[in-house]
């Protein structure tokens, strides 16, 4: 058996390596930011619950930026002895640190707002004297909060946009965050006006609501991250559909007059997919064995070049296809011994 | 975005016009003009009753000037801690006077005041003569059976003399509260035993009475603080 094993040279094509540092100066702004919105809190707090949990939550935030920032450091790392597939799959860790984060984010909004409401708490807002001047502690709150959550919502959209490009899961998820904390915000600055008000259930209620919401994207990513480290089909990187690229790969593969039949298997490791493509040689094909080899690395070639995010790939000959592989086309299907095809699985979620 | 912009607009106007922060049990507006029930719980020289009357004390002077300033008749409610607290709770007390401080375990259950003033305890000794750091062996007079009586103990190496009143030894080193220093005729030594900041209480949440209360208490400091040495002087 012979194979064909072609590494690219970087882990993201040239343009978007750009996108990447602008991804990366991005997440250092919202660290550092995050980093003071934490410590303004913490100063304005008092006896507020609902500041306190504003600020847990400020604390959370921190930890889908340090993840990303972390794993885009180790994912170019070359492979070594120890980690001989190289460390892409840093970024799926991160993105299951950044999810978690985002749930139990959820979590703990909904499970304090609860809790709030059932104990009835009325939460004591008085007065503090600052240069000089007595102001309701309310205002300064609502001052603090501001200032934690309005940059979110620019920081989490500019995100977005990268996520898209780069096809980055953390960076969605962090985004994510980003939109759940300016929701939480606005929250609580609606809770201080409402206590202001002597309603002292408002900002409770308001953040049961929100953390619903929160709760619902945590799980979603979760759920996600964990498929990826159980190498399910890549998805795309808001998870919502299946990436295409298993089909076309399978379409190129069996394209070729030398191939009997072929088919594709690939996980995700982070940025980036890796994985196996089976052929089964045509009888011709195998006459020939050096021509077999370049044929095989041909095959590898133009695989790869069909997306960025084809990092790696083997293109084995086998005597026949036993794997599992969405998009193979209909004959070579019905004649894949053990291929068995999991409709459910296929299309979107 | 626009919506909660609209909110704080919203906000805003309000306070403009009427009473912001608003209590939810509404106890300034009962207040005003009304009845104040003040919980009292002995505590030298915050709060000194006699039988249910209280007869002086910093937080009580201070509560009959507030209740003058809100136009409100004062009715005394003595109780432990624990009994005024809960009654608090279930809004049968609007404000408890009993020497409390931020380190108080009631943190939770009521709702504290900015603290209105800061006291110490260090150790005072004449002004004309020196003593050694820690005091070495140095006899220090302390109130018998205090929280200070420890403290001497741990923070100095001064032979504790636990005495029942201070003043008998007045000019002589004694661990005391900074306001009782220049009674007792000493000087604050440097050596700082504890700091404590007083706070007084009220129900959960009735946050204009709390800052009503709040405003009148930072407003007066240097009164409180006179206050203070005039009731504590032993």
């Amino acid at each position: 058996m012979t194979d064909a094993h072609p590494l690219r040279e970087f882990e993201l094509p040239r343009e978007l390596e750009e996108q990447q540092r602008k991804a990366v100066r991005l997440e250092w702004i919202t660290l550092a930011y995050m980093l003071s919105a934490v410590v303004l809190l913490f100063l304005t707090l008092g006896q507020s619950q609902a500041m306190k949990a504003a600020w847990i939550e400020d604390l959370l935030s921190l930890l889908p930026p340090t993840a990303f920032l972390i794993a885009s450091r180790l994912r170019k790392r070359d492979p070594s002895e120890k980690f001989p597939w190289g460390l892409h799959r840093a970024v799926t860790v991160a993105y299951v640190f950044a999810a978690l984060a985002l749930l139990v984010m959820g979590g703990f909004v909904f499970i304090d707002s609860a809790i709030k409401l059932v104990r009835a708490e009325h939460p004591p807002i008085g007065v503090i004297e600052l240069f000089g001047e007595q102001i309701w502690l309310g205002w300064l709150m609502i001052a603090a909060l501001v200032y934690s959550g309005l940059p979110a919502v620019f920081l989490g959209r500019a995100k977005l946009r990268l996520a898209d490009d780069l096809h980055d899961k953390v960076l969605y998820a962090d985004a994510q965050m980003n939109k759940a904390d300016w929701m939480t915000v606005s929250a609580a600055i609606v809770g201080i006006i409402g206590i202001g008000f002597g309603l002292w259930w408002a900002d409770a209620v308001a953040a049961l609501f929100i953390s619903v919401d929160i709760v619902h994207d945590g799980w979603k990513n979760v759920r996600a991250a964990v498929h990826d480290l159980m190498d399910a089909r890549p998805r795309r990187h808001d998870a919502r559909e299946y990436h295409p690229i298993v089909e076309r790969m399978n379409a190129t593969a069996n394209e070729c007059d030398w191939v009997e039949r072929g088919a594709v298997r690939l996980r995700e490791e982070g940025h980036v997919f890796t994985g196996e493509v089976m052929v089964v040689p045509t009888k011709e094909a195998l006459s020939d064995s050096a021509e077999l080899l370049d044929r095989l690395e041909e095959l590898a070639d133009r695989l790869l070049d069909l997306e960025w995010k084809v990092y790696d790939i083997v293109v084995v000959p086998v005597r026949e296809i036993d794997i599992p592989s969405p998009g193979l086309p209909e004959d070579a299907r019905a004649e894949t011994a053990g291929g068995r095809h999991d409709s459910s699985l296929s299309g979107s979620q | 975005m626009t919506r909660f912009a609209l909110a704080v607009l919203i906000a805003a106007l309000a306070v403009a016009g009427c009473q912001y922060p608003r209590d939810p049990d509404g106890t300034l507006n009962r207040v005003e003009g009304g009845v104040m029930r003040v919980g009292v719980t002995e505590s030298d020289p915050w709060v000194l009753l006699e039988g249910d009357e209280p007869t002086g004390g910093a937080e009580v002077e201070l509560a009959r000037r507030f209740a003058r300033d809100l136009g409100a008749r004062i009715e005394w409610v003595p109780g432990s801690e624990e009994e005024l607290v809960d009654a608090a709770k279930e809004g049968q007390v609007d404000l408890i006077l009993a020497g409390l401080t931020t380190k108080s375990r009631w943190k939770k259950d009521v709702a504290f005041t900015r603290p209105y003033v800061e006291t110490r305890s260090v150790v005072g000794a004449p002004a004309d003569r020196s003593y050694p750091d820690d005091f070495a062996g140095v006899p220090v007079a302390v109130e018998l059976g205090t929280e200070e009586e420890g403290l001497l103990e741990q923070r100095t190496d001064a032979r504790v003399v636990p005495v029942t009143d201070l003043a008998s030894r007045a000019g002589e080193p004694a661990a005391v509260h900074d306001y009782l220093l220049d009674d007792l005729r000493l000087a604050d030594s440097g050596t700082e035993l504890d700091s404590a900041e007083h706070v007084m209480a009220v129900k959960l949440g009735e946050n204009a009475f709390l800052v009503r209360l709040e405003r009148f208490l930072l407003d007066r400091e240097d009164e409180i603080r006179r206050l203070l040495v005039r009731e504590g002087r032993p």
